[in-house]
């Protein structure tokens, strides 16, 4: 099947699981209400770690995944990932390809010790949900960090660019681990309350779990009209980051959209909470829009960060901001740090139009991602 | 404290397996971060890790660990004021 | 030109014992990195590149295993230091930090870690203009097999797609 090849490249369907629950319903919520869904954990509660205050998708919902695919109930990446491309499968037409973007897979098989398991391997995992999806087109597996979703956006929408596929599902997912938890936890980067994303009082990231997954065609919807990447080529987790790389990646997705910064209504930026992140994020966004800096916030207070699946979660949530002409506001900020731009939105704001939005994502490694959405 | 400086500096070099550097030739006044001995933020981290394991100090603040951390031999004073073991 | 390199250990470990005194004094972390990143700075390393325009020279690593050696001695350690090596795109960080290189990234996971797909993207970002030169990498070093490396310096695109491993060991084979 041909589609017009002048057509842009649209998100046409979103599908999400997370801490809010099962579904986009939770999510719309929760972005209206400026509501956080991280919580005390009892998977770890009593363990040595900084915190077990994480975004964890609820026991009921777990529950329901493995009672609908008994076949796979000791398979949680295969089942939440599995879980939001089906969704979206009967919506795909044409050449249908899969990118997957995960960072840790099946992480907890390997903390058991099940050295056999096939999900361990993010190609592999990546693989059988195309094989259980009846995707037969391109299939990738992208795991750079905390871009990954971004990056896994951008080379779905390549693909299409390319000719390579009609329609492309991009699907992010991410587990809550020991692994995960004992890592931030000895980076001493978690905050034990619970992260506070650009606040001056902000001390630390909340660990997140999730799916998330839009669908990719030309035609009608939100367009993805720019990308871009770059790394900071600086210090690997990166107190000296300067901005000026995350800066980049902004620009090159603004020039490939052919949109000028002073077009962009908003920016969803990657906020995690931690003190280094934010700060270089305020100055990136200075360094793009000089003091014109458009209304930006961050959702890491709603769901955590959910690494492997945040760009593409995060991306779903533009997606329903759009929708519902709302800006976001940022849950768990109580007061901005002195440095941030005055636009950073506390509360959620109703009766907004938002033509053109940006997603930013920064993650270990120096790596930066941008997306530039049009409506 | 000669005795412990010597000592620390032993598990300074293993807990950031330093490659090129021996543990006797790290002068205990040199700074431990930025110039000198060079050590970055996430071997700031693997000295707070063994403080813990070792001496049973536990550092929550980074400002606490910057200060004690500009050479081996503000590492020994902090030590041997705080150590449980 | 196009530059190619393959190197290959006998093990699936990677010593840094002959490379080490090549990077003591211009690298100094690279004793303590794990496997994959000493890998990928060595095979970089072999193809003797002198990098222009570097904001404009893109990095896409490809791979089967990625970060598991890493992730087997972090569950082993709790070691902060080990932590930040147990994502498979530390080495494209590693790779990036020490040629100064601010392109675009890209770190694929495939089942046959044969570096097809990262040819065929680094290709793609000479077309589209995203980079004015790349490198394509595969690499493994936590595997059952013996770590292998293969890295291809683009100014040109081949206008080939396959295997990125079996077109180096053509390539850097000695004439």
């Amino acid at each position: 099947m041909t589609t017009p090849a002048d057509k842009p490249v649209a998100i046409t369907g979103c599908a999400a699981i997370t801490a809010c629950g099962d579904g986009l319903a939770p999510l719309e919520r929760a972005l209206a209400d400026n509501a956080s869904a991280l919580r005390p954990c009892a998977r770890f509660t009593g363990s040595p770690y900084q915190t077990n205050v994480v975004g964890a998708v609820p026991d009921e919902a777990w529950a329901t995944l493995r009672e609908g695919d008994p076949g796979h109930a000791g398979a949680p990446a295969f089942l939440l990932a599995n879980h939001v491309i089906r969704r979206l499968r009967p919506r795909a037409t044409g050449r249908v390809g899969l990118v997957l973007s995960t960072t840790k897979a099946d992480i907890v098989a390997l903390e058991r010790g099940d050295t056999g398991n096939r999900h361990i391997l993010p190609g592999q995992l990546a693989a059988d949900l195309a094989a259980a999806n009846d995707i037969t087109g391109p299939v990738r597996c992208v795991s750079v960090a905390c871009v990954s979703g971004l990056l896994a956006i951008q080379t779905g929408a390549e693909l299409i660019r390319r000719g390579e596929a009609d329609s492309v599902i991009v699907a992010g997912v991410d587990l809550l681990s020991h692994f995960v938890v004992a890592g931030f936890s000895a980076l001493k980067s978690l905050d034990p309350e619970g992260c506070r994303p650009f606040d001056k009082d902000r001390i630390g990231l909340s660990v997140g779990e999730g799916a998330g997954a839009i669908l990719l065609a030309r035609g009608a919807g939100m367009t993805v009209a720019g990308w871009g990447s770059s790394n900071d080529a600086n210090h690997l987790t990166g107190p000296s980051r300067d901005g000026s790389g995350l800066a980049l990646a902004m620009q090159r997705a603004l020039r490939r959209a052919g949109v000028a910064p002073g077009d962009v209504d908003y920016v969803h930026a990657h906020g995690t909470g931690t003190l280094y992140n934010d700060s270089m994020e305020a100055l990136a966004l200075r360094w793009v829009f000089g003091d014109r800096v458009p209304a930006f916030s961050s959702s890491k207070g709603l769901f955590g960060h959910t690494l492997g699946a945040a760009g593409v979660l995060e991306t779903v949530l533009c997606v329903i901001a759009a929708n519902d002409g709302l800006v976001p506001g940022t849950p768990r900020l109580r007061v901005p740090a002195d440095d941030m731009p005055a636009t950073l939105q506390i509360e959620s704001r109703h009766g907004a139009k938002l033509r053109t939005i940006m997603k930013i994502n920064a993650g270990f490694g120096g790596t930066n991602a941008a997306l530039a959405l049009r409506i | 404290m000669q005795a412990l400086i010597e000592e620390l500096k032993r598990k300074i070099v293993a807990a950031v397996n330093l490659q090129e550097v021996k543990p006797e030739e790290i002068k205990e006044d040199e700074p431990l971060f930025g110039a000198g001995l060079g050590l970055d933020s996430i071997d700031a981290l693997e000295l707070v890790v063994m403080l813990e394991r070792d001496y049973g100090i536990v550092i929550q603040e980074q400002t606490v660990a910057r200060a004690a951390f500009t050479s081996v031999r503000s590492l020994a004073s902090f030590v041997s004021e705080k150590r449980k073991k | 030109m196009n530059r190619a390199a393959h190197i290959q250990f006998p093990t699936a470990e990677v010593p840094d014992g002959a490379w080490a005194a090549r990077f003591s004094t211009s690298c100094p972390r690279f004793g303590r990195m794990d496997g994959l990143s000493r890998l990928a700075l060595m095979a970089v390393e072999s193809l003797g590149v002198e990098f222009e325009n570097r904001d404009e020279v893109g990095v896409c690593l490809e791979t089967r295993y990625g970060s598991l050696g890493a992730d087997r001695q972090f569950l082993r350690t709790l070691s902060p230091s080990v932590f930040s090596y147990t994502l498979p795109s530390t080495a494209v960080g590693e790779i990036c930090i020490r040629h100064k290189l601010r392109g675009p990234v890209l770190c694929l996971l495939t089942e046959s870690g044969d570096g097809r797909q990262a040819l065929e993207h680094g290709q793609a970002w000479l077309m589209s203009g995203e980079a004015t030169s790349c490198l394509c990498l595969c690499a493994d070093a936590s595997g059952d097999h013996p770590a292998e490396a293969a890295a291809l310096y683009l100014r040109e695109s081949v206008k080939v797609i396959g295997s990125l491993r079996e077109l180096c060991i053509t390539l850097a084979r000695p004439v």
